[in-house]
């Protein structure tokens, strides 16, 4: 296992020749795609937050957590976020993002784990929101720290149209999902939904 | 310094006396009705601010700093270059250059300012209102589109710069503007120039310089860590041989002939009332000097040949946490409280002729 860092100074992590980020894709990382010129509107972000508001990665709230990432958007959106962030990068495939969530679960969350991480070259306000993560969650391994469960739903692709897979916290999202074991949930996939937001997967064969 | 909390650490101070204006646009759709009106309020401030082109500018979502004078020539340009980013601060306030005042014109919330709460960077910046909605949410000064109110903190020049830190006791600096409150913080006050090169010794952490303007205006700047310059005491002979044999005497820790009133003094009485003076005078005839500096520091060889280095700052290191500071012309010992980990002037009196660990010779205070 391996940490690196992306271009917005968000940590992914390597295992088992498997790329993804560790944690949904933030706001903070997405409004760096949406400070370049010409794309995706400021007017577009405020009705999006409207949804689930933003909470600053700096001192957030343990209830505020699901509004650090960038959920409410269409797979359409979330692939113009993925061409600018790295050529390689991609929604994950519902058996690729279930094998990583089984992976990191097994990966206990140890003081090297920790080290490892935060040698990886991450930007310092990544690190606050990764410390105050850590404080919040208190995770015994790897996936929890990902927020495999507990999180947000995430887009991925299916044989047919993209689902979502995850089992957030009942106060965001009222559910009994497993998310190692589920079928993607599709019944949302044309539409935007607050609940919906996703993980990068760096495909090894294009990098 | 063999305290582990304790280093010898230098800072770089870089600071206008007039401040350096960043004026930061918003390009968004948000803002596109109002772009003429940020240019039109430029174009005020051009008529009202010497030499305006030296002043920056950025775009919100940016970290591209242009001058203030391509705007006024290409606005439309820039505005075009800059189209639909997003208003967020986190890429302007990264790149900036940290003594920067920057004045944000815009519309519509700025979606990323919350991660900047209690930020020098913020606290450096005031908003100027295009628009109806609050910019800040009240985390900053929002001020209206008025050139006049604008143009007057743009102008208002640095009346006082303090630098204080509990933990951190000033022991040199490069700008003798500054002084050495009883506080135990560095201060300068209308000076020529405010920047400085500074040395501290406390514990590691970020410093910063709170900065006063005569229009009330108060910042805070941070002070970038510099590399320690070599310490030089800068010894010189004490060509008075009268002086150098008092020296010699205090060093054995014997008494010496005073030659005033050629009495037998103890080493610490320095000084002797001479008859017609109204205070009393210094013994030596050469070490005061003119100007009378802060501390001495005097050492003897095996020899006798005693040397001498005038310490003109008003602080001096006597060892690990322990200095003597000049108070109202008065010397006073200050400690380094490993508790409240902060400096503390003590009732200590500040003893003569005592040992200098590091430089092996012994200070004397001769005011």
């Amino acid at each position: 296992m391996q940490f690196a860092c992306d271009k917005t100074g968000f940590p992914v992590v390597t295992i088992e020749g498997l790329t993804l980020s560790l944690l949904p894709v933030t706001k903070l990382q997405f409004e760096r795609f949406l400070c370049e010129p010409g794309g995706l509107s400021s007017s577009w972000y405020r009705q999006l937050l409207i949804m689930n508001p933003r909470a600053s990665c700096r001192g957030f709230a343990d209830k505020e957590r699901e509004s650090l990432f960038m959920t409410g958007i269409t797979p359409e959106e979330a692939t113009a976020f993925l061409s600018w962030l790295d050529p390689s990068a991609r929604l994950p495939q519902e058996t690729e993002w279930k094998r990583f969530a089984r992976l990191l679960q097994q990966v206990p969350f140890t003081r090297e784990t920790e080290e490892s991480l935060f040698g990886s070259g991450i930007k310092s306000s990544v690190g606050e929101l990764l410390k105050r993560l850590i404080v919040l969650l208190k995770p015994g391994n790897l996936g929890e720290l990902a927020l495999i469960r507990n999180g947000v739903m995430e887009w991925v692709t299916t044989r047919s149209k993209p689902g979502g897979l995850g089992g957030p916290r009942p106060s965001f999202f009222r559910n009994t999902f497993d998310p190692y074991n589920d079928a993607p949930l599709g019944h949302f996939a044309d539409e935007r939904c607050q609940y919906y937001g996703f993980r990068v997967l760096m495909d090894q064969e294009g990098r | 310094m063999t305290d582990p909390d304790l280093h010898r650490l230098t800072y770089q101070l870089e600071l206008s006396t007039h401040q350096r204006l960043c004026f930061v646009l918003d390009a968004s759709d948000l803002a596109a009705s109002s772009r003429n009106k940020a240019l039109q309020l430029l174009a005020e401030m051009q008529q009202l601010i010497p030499r305006f082109q030296d002043h920056k500018v950025m775009f919100l979502g940016s970290g591209v700093v242009a001058s203030a004078g391509d705007l006024i020539k290409e606005g439309a340009r820039l505005f075009q270059a800059n189209d639909k980013r997003l208003s967020c601060i986190t890429p302007v306030y990264e790149s900036a250059e940290p003594d920067f005042r920057f004045v944000i014109l815009a519309v519509s919330p700025i979606f990323d300012l919350q991660d900047w709460r209690d930020s020098l960077q913020l606290s450096r910046s005031v908003f100027v209102n295009l628009g109806t909605e609050s910019l800040t949410g009240g985390l900053a000064v929002e001020i209206p589109p008025d050139s006049a109110r604008l143009t007057d903190l743009a102008q208002s020049p640095l009346s006082r710069v303090t630098i204080r830190s509990a933990g951190h006791l000033p022991v040199s600096w490069n700008n003798a503007e500054y002084h050495l409150d009883k506080d135990l913080a560095l201060q300068a006050k209308t000076a020529k120039g405010f920047s400085l090169r500074f040395c501290v010794v406390g514990p590691e952490a970020e410093l910063s310089a709170d900065c006063l303007f005569e229009n009330g205006h108060k910042e805070s700047v941070c002070a970038k860590r510099s590399p320690s310059p070599e310490e030089n005491p800068g010894w010189t002979r004490i060509e008075s041989e009268q002086d150098a044999t008092i020296v010699r005497e205090c060093i054995r820790e014997k008494k010496f002939l005073c030659p005033y009133c050629r009495r037998l003094h103890p080493r610490d009485e320095l000084k002797c009332k001479v008859p017609g003076q109204f205070l009393p005078t210094s013994v030596f005839t050469t070490l005061s000097g003119n100007p009378a500096c802060a501390f001495l520091l005097v050492k003897m060889d095996d020899s006798g040949r005693v040397d001498v280095s005038r310490i003109e700052r008003s602080v001096l290191l006597l060892g690990e946490g322990r200095a003597a500071i000049l108070v109202d012309r008065f010397p006073q010992i200050t400690v380094f409280d490993t508790l409240s980990q902060a400096w503390k002037v003590t009732e200590e009196r500040f003893e003569q002729f005592q040992f200098v660990e590091g430089v092996s010779a012994y200070a004397i205070c001769l005011r």
